[in-house]
Order: C-alpha cells, then sequence, then structure tokens
C-alpha cells in the first residue's frame, strides 16, 4: 500500500443531491491528472474535498497514510481564484506574505516567476486586469514546494503566449515527484502533458491511464472523453 | 516534438531517441539526459519519459543504471538495424504465407528478385 492518495467511499451531498456519491479510487504519487467532466459535475468540490477546504459527508481521504482532515493545509497547493487574493497588497507583499506563512516557498522563484510573466512587483493588484490577477495566484501557487497541487481551472483567463508555454511553465516549476491534479477544459492543450484522467458526470467515476487509451483504442483522449460524454448521455 | 494524439506518447518518444541512435546523433556509450532534461525538452511528465527509457532498457537499447543515469548500449546501432530488418522479412513472409504460398516457393521467388537485381 503506497498509494499517494488513496479515496474510500466518500460521498458528499448539497440539500438532497448528491454531488459525489461513494468514490473510491488510489491514486499512486507523481502523477499529472487531468480532472475532466461537465460545469456543475462536481470537479471543484472534489478539488476542494481533497484540499480540505470542505469535508465528504461520509468515506474518508487520506494521504500518505494520513487523514486530510488531520493534515495541515500547507503541506498541500490549492491554486487560488483571482476572487480570493488579498487585493489590497501589492504583489511584491503577496510574495513576502506567502513566504513567511509557507515554509516551502520560494521567494526568488517568485520573483523570476513575476518576471517571466512580465508581472511588476511594485503594483497593486486590484490595479491589475484579470489576466495578470490569474497570473499572481498561478506564481504564488508555483512557488511553493509540495507533493500535491490542486487546481481549478487554472488557465480560464490566461493569454494565449502563456497557454502556449503552460506545459513548459508546469514542468519547469513543479518537483518531478509532485502529483498535480487539474480542472479542464483545455484537454486539447493539455492532453500529452497529462498522465492520467478523471471523468466525473459519465455516469460512473471513469480514472485511467491515458497512454493506456491510446494504445487500447488508437484515441487521442479528447476523441476518448467525447465518446464517453456522448455514451453517457444517450443512456 | 509534435506528437501524435492516439499514439503512446512513451513510444513516440522511445521511437525520437532510436532515430537518434541510428541518425548517429546519439553515439555508443552516450549517456542520455537525464528524465527532468527529457522532460523539459518532450515538454511531457517525467513519468512518460520513465516509461520511454524502461522500454528502451527493455529492448536492449540503452543501459539504465540506479542512480547513474543511461547509456547507450556498445552494440545497439547494428543491434537496431538487424531488429529493423527482422521486422520487415517477418511481414514480407507473413503476408506470402496468407496468400497460400509454400516455403519452397517463396525462396524461389526471393532468388529469382535477387538475381534480377
Amino acid at each position: 500500500m503506497d498509494d499517494f492518495i488513496s479515496i474510500k467511499g466518500i460521498s458528499k451531498k448539497y440539500g438532497n443531491t448528491y454531488i459525489i456519491k461513494d468514490m473510491s479510487m488510489s491514486i499512486p504519487s507523481g502523477r499529472i491528472i487531468g480532472l475532466l467532466g461537465d460545469n456543475g459535475i462536481g470537479k471543484t468540490t472534489f478539488l476542494r474535498l481533497l484540499g480540505n477546504l470542505q469535508q465528504p459527508d461520509e468515506g474518508e481521504i487520506r494521504i500518505e497514510q494520513t487523514p486530510v482532515s488531520q493534515m495541515n493545509v500547507k503541506d498541500i497547493v490549492y491554486l487560488l481564484e483571482p476572487a480570493n487574493i488579498f487585493d489590497w497588497m501589492k504583489v511584491k507583499d503577496s510574495i513576502a506574505f506567502y513566504r513567511d506563512f509557507y515554509e516551502d516557498f520560494d521567494a526568488e522563484k517568485a520573483l523570476r516567476i513575476c518576471r517571466e510573466f512580465g508581472l511588476d512587483s511594485n503594483v497593486r493588484i486590484s490595479r491589475l486586469s484579470k489576466g495578470s490577477k490569474e497570473k499572481v495566484c498561478l506564481m504564488l501557487a508555483f512557488s511553493r514546494n509540495a507533493k500535491l497541487y490542486l487546481m481549478d481551472e487554472p488557465l480560464g483567463g490566461i493569454d494565449p503566449t502563456l497557454k502556449k508555454n503552460i506545459k513548459m511553465f508546469i514542468l519547469e516549476n513543479i518537483p518531478a515527484d509532485a502529483t498535480i491534479i487539474m480542472a479542464t477544459h483545455l484537454l486539447k492543450d493539455l492532453e500529452v502533458l497529462l498522465d492520467q484522467i478523471i471523468i466525473m458526470g459519465a455516469g460512473k467515476i471513469i480514472y485511467v491511464d491515458t497512454d493506456e487509451i491510446r494504445e487500447t483504442r488508437n484515441q487521442s483522449i479528447d476523441e476518448y472523453y467525447s465518446e464517453v460524454m456522448e455514451n453517457a448521455a444517450d443512456n | 516534438m509534435d506528437f501524435r494524439t492516439n499514439i503512446p506518447i512513451y513510444v513516440q518518444i522511445a521511437t525520437s531517441i532510436k532515430e537518434q541512435i541510428m541518425s548517429g546523433s546519439l553515439h555508443f556509450g552516450d549517456k542520455l539526459p537525464s528524465v527532468r532534461e527529457y522532460s523539459l525538452i518532450y515538454e511531457v511528465s517525467a513519468l512518460t519519459i520513465q516509461r520511454a527509457i524502461s522500454q528502451l532498457d527493455l529492448e536492449g537499447i540503452i543501459q539504465s543504471k540506479k542512480g547513474i543515469g543511461s547509456f547507450v548500449l556498445g552494440d545497439c546501432k547494428d543491434n537496431l538495424e538487424s531488429r529493423m530488418i527482422g521486422q520487415q522479412v517477418d511481414e514480407f513472409v507473413e503476408k506470402m504465407k496468407k496468400m497460400g504460398l509454400s516455403d519452397e516457393f517463396i525462396i524461389s521467388k526471393v532468388k529469382e528478385s535477387l538475381s534480377n537485381g
């Protein structure tokens, strides 16, 4: 049992509606995983449960044997949405704040990423465009050296140049043995990078290796995903 | 590198490294770039690179030494060439047999073709 993340029978309800029902899976370490599914299907809820930002109604999630509920949130990177950063701060203040709060935060790396992104660290975050605020969130998340990175549509409003280089950016800035779980709609842009995918909302949870899909079905991940979702809609 | 998205990525990387050996840009005994370096060169995960490396190791094209790195095996250019030739011959023979031709007939046809130059 050297699974990195072990999920046993978790359920989450809002009112009387199950968002996640009796979900179990084991995730090894060092994987880059795409979390796929239609909007509103529970991807954000799943990520929040993994990040201990919400608790399941039933079941348990363990990371390296430790229940997530007992873990220090500082061991997990949860990529913030721009709405959740302190935007009265200057970019350099947010770096200082993160450096003080997270032991694994690398301030030098943060400044390097600012330069790469063309972010002026003396500017107040509230004055930045939506795209630049997203860059601040990416910069803060990727300046940490953690074992687990959870990202909810990290590249929503990102500009085309960064989108083109995003694979390189992720690979350069994350430890090789880290696990990344990333909800994304940019399947065509990212599929070569993904080791595995989790599909929610296709009747059952599908968790599969991307190269296995290519090997056994001669399909791209994009084609496979479309087929799975069409079949689910027909049933 | 532009990948075909319906063929396993690790297979395409293993093929790319084989081609570099065949073309002479990687030589006998050369140390291959590290997993991390390859990951940035091909823009794929470390896991995908590890799979490509294990595949090449399994095929006897490279040798991986834990903690040291991977090396192009001394005899592997010949190895690769003879394997690729072997593959072509196997395919040819299989096709002929499917057509219901006898071994003698196939051999005589190959000889005929060779003597015609």
